[in-house]
């Protein structure tokens, strides 16, 4: 909900993507100001590879028109001259060099500090203690699931909120807006909400890998993963949430957190067994459709046409990071496959990413040339309507379903090749 | 000529090998015998100084090589001779390790050109297997390669990857933006099966490729193998054709041999009858050392051996290092009756060296006929045998120190290891490091001068009991590498591989061909019919084991 307020202090937010974006969006949409430094790129970068998120780009603009954002490309040697009541500071992308510098010019001030980013454990709170400051906060995204990232961070399905020093949260005007648009939040130490980004974050990586090494046994007992979800979400103690196998987790969040904590427990010498099987079947799941379209060709795809449908590492958005299209596109490549690419969100960053090669086409039609396609590999659907069988079955075309994307009756009306991840079938 | 015993200087070498001192005596009347017989090039340090001989000994050598037209004889080696006569080949080793863009013309056929074809062929496929693009027939990255063959296509490629084993092609497929997949290297050549099905118990057939490496594509060892390998992966997936497709390259110089058995036109790597099995680690039988090391170091390996064949073709005698390590030999074996002769590497690393050099110089060099099928009257290859020499120095020194035989050492060491640069360097590594290069030296030291480089106190007490006396005059060379590396390796292999060429012009013999192992094939042939039928047909003792062998 919308609510128009008062600018009561300034606001100043450092960083370097899309979340430092969304909080700047986040905070002139509950109707403050905001001065937000970009990192390296132009803060317009950030925008431009959000371009599908339609409400974050509007509200961009909105800001920049109305005044309640000004932007500029952060540079050191104006540190000494600027001077805001809160700093918010987002670490992901942040160099040591440069936070180093921040936290010597933050060092003394009277200031109050919000942090958000993915650190290891104990580095905000280490942070916190080189500043003199009592009003230091920490703000880990743990509500990104929305494919809008603004939508998201407007209405926090929950909120952590680390302190500094206690009962100081509510006081400080960054947290106070968010805490006023949620009604499910968490204050608590700074340490400890460190540790819970980490542990919810892995526990959700660590849940989906292993739906996904279940989904691999469920292909051998024609059991379809599907009834089983529905059947797993009866179990409140379960929660409902990384039940659905597929090709496993992209984006930048839970491969970083895995990491993260990775190299804290070896660095501890404690020892990482979980973490490293969790990594390493999302890792090897990426590929588990190309395995399933080698063996349905009997590894003979060389010159064979693959339409791919989908290529944003989830729902509704355009950002390919850790994708499966990523593990597809050059083993399909290496055998001399030709591929189309069907994905209107993410055409531009992969255009981007495979700037010079050739091999890499697109296709503003799904259906397109379907008499020519040998097979349909299935990574990513975020249209509103759902697929047309019937022009699928108009050439029987074999369907390689990473995301599970069909239903049990769509899949039954399919008279051409199926097969999904832990459908039991194909 | 190919009797040297016919040359002027044979019988001045015979004559002068009655007059030379002991080592001791050779030390003391020249201190600086190492400004003589002493060869430094490109971080290779080749002492001599140990060896049984003066400067009119190494001027007798140089003369009598030159009586027996080496000069003339290596010019016929790099340029395409066929110096194999009797299969009427040309041998050109040599000619694997040419810089891109050179050029050798044989019987109308751009070798150089050849051999960068076969060069290109094989870093693609190192670059599929390597970037995990290389499916098995699950779809699944491969892991594992094997690499099956025997001789030449076995000890070659183990050696080096044993001594490279630090060396991966990481950063050139990372720097394509290729994520690396590191392969696991083995090696199978055992006839009976047992290395194979140890190895197989630990593999995944999803994820196992095997290299079949044979010149011919019949030697039987290789050919078992490869068909035990086929029936263990056909276990799992019953497609022979994909299995072949995705599981088999070839390596030979037949390939109607590798179609017939099945191997798929685009897994298939081609040799040439111009490279002998033994020499053949330069070429597509290198493969597995280029899965190992990447390209970019495989041909830092070639381009260290082409270092060498230059300075061997190009420099005077007096200076060259594998000319004066052939007429070294030539003098030891030929000359002073020494009839054994050990290598020593002080390296962990090079712990498959000294067996590699046993197919390289026993098989090029254990003739007993000239070039013209003339029986031969004098000693030629001496046998050659070796071991880590900190692990021989608990095994087989007693007899180097004490035992009754002569023989002649190589010893072979590298002065730097384990990069000091690197922060977490290991002191303790360093110190063992160090210990080794002093076991090294003063093992030949020992072996040189005996009692007389102990201290005296110690030498009194052992001249009083003589069984503990050190006799010492053995000779040995040692070599001393500034750092292991592909280009050094590559260096060290070129080095012996012309050091055997040497031997064999002194000789007058053909070093390229292998007539003495062709009978036993056929007999083995024969025999494992016998086996299978029964049938006793021989002379006594083998009837006797083939009873018991087929419990009759």
């Amino acid at each position: 909900m919308k609510k128009t307020s008062t600018q009561a202090s300034s606001i100043c937010i450092i960083g370097n993507n899309a979340k430092a974006v969304a909080g700047a969006m986040a905070l002139t949409y509950f109707g403050l100001s905001v001065t937000f430094y970009a990192l390296s790129k132009s803060a317009d970068e950030h925008v431009r590879r959000y371009q599908f998120d339609k409400t974050l780009c509007n509200q961009w603009q909105k800001s920049l028109d109305d005044g309640s954002l000004i932007y500029c490309t952060f540079d050191q040697a104006v540190l000494p001259s600027i001077h805001f009541d809160t700093y918010w500071l987002f670490l992901d992308q942040m160099t040591d060099a440069v936070q180093q510098k921040l936290l010597d010019y933050l060092k003394y001030q009277s200031c109050d500090v919000c942090l958000s980013g993915i650190t290891q454990i104990g580095r905000i709170e280490s942070i916190a203690k080189q500043l003199t400051s009592e009003n230091v906060f920490y703000i880990p995204f743990v509500f990104l699931n929305d494919a809008s990232i603004f939508l998201a961070t407007i209405e926090p399905r929950l909120l952590l909120i680390g302190e500094k020093t206690e009962n100081t949260a509510k006081n400080n005007v960054v947290c106070r807006e968010f805490l006023e648009h949620t009604d499910n939040y968490c204050l608590h130490n700074l340490k400890t909400i460190e540790f819970t980004r980490s542990c919810m974050m892995n526990l959700m990586a660590s849940k989906l890998s292993l739906i996904n090494e279940l989904a691999r046994l469920a292909d051998h007992c024609a059991v379809d993963m599907f009834d089983v979800e529905s059947l797993l979400k009866l179990d409140n103690r379960l929660g409902v949430g990384f039940l659905k196998a597929g090709w496993g987790y992209g984006g930048s969040t839970l491969p970083k957190e895995n990491a993260i904590l990775k190299k804290h427990l070896l660095d501890l010498k404690l020892s990482a067994n979980i973490v490293d099987e969790v990594v390493y079947i999302n890792n090897d799941q990426k590929e588990l459709i190309f395995r399933k379209l080698w063996q349905y060709f009997d590894s003979n795809i060389a010159s064979k046409s693959i339409m791919i449908w989908g290529a944003g590492y989830k729902e509704g958005t355009g950002r390919t990071k850790g994708s499966a299209i990523h593990n597809v596109l050059p083993l399909l490549w290496g055998h001399n496959a030709i591929t189309t690419v069907y994905d209107p969100l993410a055409k531009d960053e992969l255009s981007e990413e495979y700037s010079s090669d050739e091999r890499l086409k697109f296709t503003d039609f799904p259906y397109a040339n379907l008499e020519h396609i040998d097979a349909i590999i299935i990574i990513n659907w975020s249209e509103e309507y759902r697929p047309d069988i019937s022009l699928i079955n108009q050439n029987k075309t074999p369907i390689f379903d990473a995301k599970n994307l069909l239903r049990r009756v769509e899949i039954q009306q399919l008279e051409g090749y199926y097969t999904g991840i832990g459908r039991g079938i194909g | 000529m190919n009797d040297p015993t016919l040359a002027p200087q044979w019988q001045k070498l015979v004559n002068h090998s009655n007059t030379i001192a002991d080592l001791v005596t050779l030390f003391e009347n020249n201190d600086r015998r190492t400004e003589d017989l002493l060869i430094d090039f490109e971080g290779v340090c080749f002492d001599y100084s140990k060896q049984l001989i003066d400067k009119s000994t190494k001027k007798l050598l140089i003369e009598f090589a030159e009586q027996m037209g080496l000069s003339d004889a290596i010019d016929k080696l790099v340029s395409g001779y066929k110096v194999n006569t009797t299969e009427n080949r040309p041998a050109l080793h040599t000619a694997l390790r040419l810089p891109k863009g050179a050029s050798l013309i044989v019987d109308n056929v751009d070798i150089a050109k050849q051999v960068h074809q076969s060069l290109d062929s094989m870093a693609i496929i190192v670059e599929r297997l390597t970037s995990g693009i290389w499916r098995g027939y699950s779809g699944k990255a491969i892991q594992d390669v094997v690499n099956i063959g025997v001789g030449g296509s076995d000890l070659g490629p183990l050696m080096a990857c044993m001594a490279l084993s630090e060396w991966t092609g990481e950063e050139q497929i990372k720097q394509k933006g290729l994520f690396y997949n590191c392969i696991e290297t083995h090696f199978v050549s055992n006839m009976d099966g047992t290395q194979l099905d140890k190895l197989l118990s630990t593999l995944n057939p999803e994820t196992t490729a095997f290299i079949i490496s044979s010149k011919s594509f019949t030697t039987s060892d290789t050919l078992s193998n490869a068909q035990t390998a086929l029936v263990w992966l056909s276990n799992s997936y019953d497609n022979e054709k994909s299995i072949k497709r995705n599981h088999f390259i070839g390596i030979s110089a037949d390939a109607k041999k590798m179609d017939t058995w099945g191997i798929h036109k685009a897994n298939q790597l081609n040799l040439w009858d111009w490279v002998g099995g033994r020499f053949s680690m330069w070429s597509s039988i290198g493969l597995t050392v280029a899965i190992k090391i990447g390209m970019k170091n495989f041909n830092e390996l070639l381009a260290g051996a082409h270092l060498m064949d230059k300075h061997f073709i190009e420099t005077p005698f007096t200076d060259n290092i594998p000319v004066m390590m052939g007429l070294l030999a030539v003098w030891n074996s030929s000359f002073l009756d020494i009839n054994a002769h050990a290598i020593l590497p002080y390296d962990g690393r090079l712990k498959y060296f000294p067996n590699y050099l046993t197919q390289l110089e026993m098989e090029s060099n254990g003739k007993s006929v000239n070039l013209k099928g003339q029986k031969i009257t004098f000693n030629t290859c001496p046998i050659l045998w070796g071991e880590v020499g900190s692990n021989a120095q608990h095994a087989f020194y007693q007899l180097l120190h004490q035992g009754t035989q002569e023989v002649a050492c190589d010893f072979i060491a590298f002065i730097n290891r384990y990069d000091e640069e690197r922060q977490d360097i290991d002191q303790q590594l360093l110190l063992q490091h160090k210990l080794s290069l002093a076991n090294c030296l003063a093992q030949s030291r020992v072996l040189a001068f005996g009692n007389e480089a102990v201290d005296l106190q110690e030498v009194c007490s052992a001249m009083s009991a003589m069984h503990k006396n050190y006799r010492g005059n053995q000779p040995s060379s040692t070599i001393l590498i500034d750092k292991l590396s592909p280009k050094t390796l590559g260096m060290m292999l070129a080095m012996y591989e012309h050091k055997v060429y040497v031997m064999s012009v002194m000789w007058g013999i053909n070093p390229f061909d292998q007539w003495g192992v062709e009978i036993g094939k056929v007999m083995a042939k024969q025999l494992n019919d016998a086996i299978h039928q029964q049938s006793l047909d021989y002379d006594d003792s083998t009837n006797a084991l083939l009873k018991r062998i087929c419990n009759l």
